[in-house]
This record gives C-alpha cells, sequence and structure tokens, in this order.
C-alpha cells in the first residue's frame, strides 16, 4: 500500500465516481423522467406540491443555514478566540508600553526630584555650615572678648579681689587685737607727719 | 587750758563721749545747784564710769561747784579745741585696743587727742588715719594695690 503511486489512488476513485454518476443518470433520471406533468395535476394536487415543495425549501433552507451557521460559527470561535488571543496581546503590549513610558517618566521625574533635593540639601547644608562658622567666629569673638572683659575688671581691681579673698581666708580671726602692734608700729613710723599735721589743722 | 593741767581718762575717747559726759556733768551740777538754792541737803545722784572716770583722774570731788564748774569748762574747751583723728579699721576693736591706741595718742600726739572710729570692713586688715588734713592709709587694701604689678606680672608668668 505504501508503494502504490497516490495519483494511482485518485485515478481509481475518480472512475468508481464516474460509474457512481452513471449509474445515478441511468437510474434516478429515469424516476424524474416518469414524474407526473404539472398541466396534469389538479389545483389540489398543486396546492399540496407547492406546500411540501416550499415545506422541502424550507427544510433545505434551515438546513444549509443550520450548517453555514455552524461552519461560520467555527469560523467565528476561531476568529473571536484568535482576535482575542491578539487583542489580549495587543492589549499587553499597549499596556507595557504604557506603563514603561509611565514609569520612564515617573522614574525621569523622581530623578529631577532626587536631584532637586539633593541641591537643595546641599544649599541647606551650605547655608548651615556657613552659619555654623559664623557662629562659631562670633563665639569665639565673645568669648574671648568676654575672657579680656573679666581679665581687664580682675586686673583693675584685682587688690579688691584679693583684699577679698584673703578676707574670705582669714575670717574673723584676724582681730583688731592681733593687729594692734601693727597699727602702733605705724602710727610710730608717720608721728611726725600726723603730729606736724595736727599742729597746723589745730 | 587751766593752770593746773586736766587729765583726760583713756574710756573718754572721742567728742561723742566729751558730749555725753559734759550734758551728765551739766545736769548733775544742776541737780547740785537745785538742791542747794533750795538749801537741801542731797547726796550725789549716780554718775557714768566715764564721769567717775574723769573726776578720780584729776581728783575732783563733784560736790564741789566749783571743781564741777571747772570740769564743765575744761570738757567744753576739749570738745571745740582738743585735736582729732579719725581712725579707721577693719573690724570693730576691743576695749583694750582702743585704750591702747587713745593711750599712744594721748602720750606721743596731744594729751587730749580725741579718736574717732569707724569700720571699713574692705580695708581687710591694717588701719587708716585721718587728720585734719591728711589721709595715712596703712591698709591692707593699699598695700595689695601697691603691689598689684607684682601681682600682675607673677599671674603673667603663670
Amino acid at each position: 500500500m505504501e508503494n502504490v503511486p497516490i495519483f494511482l489512488i485518485i485515478i481509481l476513485a475518480l472512475a468508481l465516481v464516474a460509474i457512481g454518476v452513471l449509474l445515478w443518470l441511468l437510474f434516478g433520471a429515469q424516476g424524474l423522467l416518469n414524474k407526473p406533468k404539472l398541466h396534469d395535476l389538479s389545483i389540489a394536487d398543486l396546492e399540496k406540491k407547492k406546500a411540501e415543495f416550499q415545506a422541502e425549501l424550507r427544510e433545505q433552507g434551515l438546513m444549509d443555514l443550520e450548517k453555514a451557521v455552524s461552519e461560520n460559527a467555527a469560523f467565528i470561535q476561531k476568529d473571536v478566540r484568535r482576535t482575542a488571543t491578539e487583542l489580549n496581546g495587543y492589549m499587553h503590549q499597549e499596556l507595557q508600553r504604557a506603563l514603561d513610558e509611565e514609569f520612564s517618566e515617573y522614574h525621569r521625574a523622581a530623578d529631577q526630584i532626587n536631584q532637586l533635593v539633593a541641591e537643595s540639601l546641599k544649599k541647606v547644608r551650605g547655608s548651615i555650615d556657613e552659619q555654623h562658622r559664623q557662629l562659631s567666629q562670633q563665639m569665639l569673638a565673645e568669648l574671648a572678648a568676654e575672657k579680656q572683659r573679666l581679665i581687664e575688671q580682675f586686673q583693675d581691681n584685682m587688690a579688691e579681689v584679693v583684699g577679698f579673698y584673703v578676707k574670705a581666708a582669714i575670717g574673723d580671726s584676724l582681730t583688731i587685737d592681733d593687729q594692734l602692734d601693727y597699727i602702733l608700729a605705724q602710727l610710730e613710723n608717720n608721728k611726725q607727719a600726723i603730729a606736724e599735721d595736727l599742729k597746723n589743722g589745730g | 587750758m587751766e593752770a593746773r593741767r586736766l587729765i583726760l581718762p583713756g574710756d573718754i575717747v572721742g567728742r561723742a563721749d566729751v558730749t555725753k559726759v559734759l550734758r551728765e556733768l551739766e545736769s548733775v551740777n544742776d541737780f547740785m545747784l537745785q538742791a542747794d538754792l533750795r538749801h537741801v541737803a542731797v547726796r550725789l545722784p549716780a554718775i557714768s564710769r566715764q564721769l567717775n572716770s574723769l573726776a578720780e583722774a584729776n581728783q575732783y570731788d563733784l560736790s564741789d561747784k566749783r571743781q564741777r564748774l571747772q570740769l564743765i569748762t575744761f570738757l567744753n574747751k576739749i570738745r571745740s579745741l582738743a585735736p582729732q583723728i579719725h581712725l579707721s579699721l577693719a573690724s570693730e576693736p576691743s576695749e583694750t585696743a582702743t585704750a591702747k591706741i587713745i593711750d599712744w595718742l594721748r602720750r606721743e600726739l596731744s594729751s587730749y587727742t580725741m579718736l574717732e572710729i569707724g569700720i571699713q570692713p574692705s580695708m581687710v586688715a591694717g588701719c587708716r588715719i585721718r587728720t585734719t588734713n591728711k589721709l595715712f592709709d596703712f591698709s591692707l587694701h593699699r598695700q595689695l594695690a601697691s603691689a598689684e604689678p607684682a601681682l600682675r606680672q607673677k599671674i603673667g608668668e603663670l
């Protein structure tokens, strides 16, 4: 079978078809030729034939319609599926493209915002550094001025400061009795000057 | 002064004491005069320690009118004519210290020197003497001030 050429099979099939056609012409066409003529039929028969013919046509039409519908339905279903698949792919592609564009735009905007924020932060940091530097300089200057002022104040009032310290240190332990020898010695040392002033003043 | 040089005791220090004793003596004198006018024999009223010292130092009897008047005259002259010294100290002196100072002043300068004592805690120690025209500062505060350059130098070295 596998070694038989296919064209022989086709020729055999065509021969069978031709034999079938000849048989149909011989026996089938004979029946049609034997059918009664229209003008031989009565009105009622004509009506009846008409109804039968219409029913036959209707049935044939319905069958053809159903066949066509069923054949087309498969095609339509196939088309719909293919269309749906293509549409789905298209939608997916379009959505992906739109999303890509949006994401790209979003990333671009985000990059710009990041850049702006970075620049702004850099400016703020620079401003803060500058203020910090100025404040540090100002504080150092004020500290130096305050230190100098305290030193000058201490130097200007050094005797009072030391005196206050001595007084706080010795407290009431140094009485006039303890100082009496010193006081009398000072009076003795300046006796002449005091006496002269008393004499002149008196 | 009087022909007999009167003594001013050490517990009469300044013009305030003189004024107080003078007022007391005048009061005693008035009391005794009134009693004398009424011919009433009275005893000498109680007197202060300072007035008693004045009378004893000069061996005066305050019952005697003439001696009382001499003392009143003496005190009036002292109050108006005696030389005065103002002594500033860092704290209140004791009676002993005051007595020694007034004793030196009346022994070395004038027998009737009046002493006014003031307190200046800022002096820390020592004294400051003010006479009629001069100020003698022997306080520790002045000595510290005079030694300030040395202190500055020492601080500078640190």
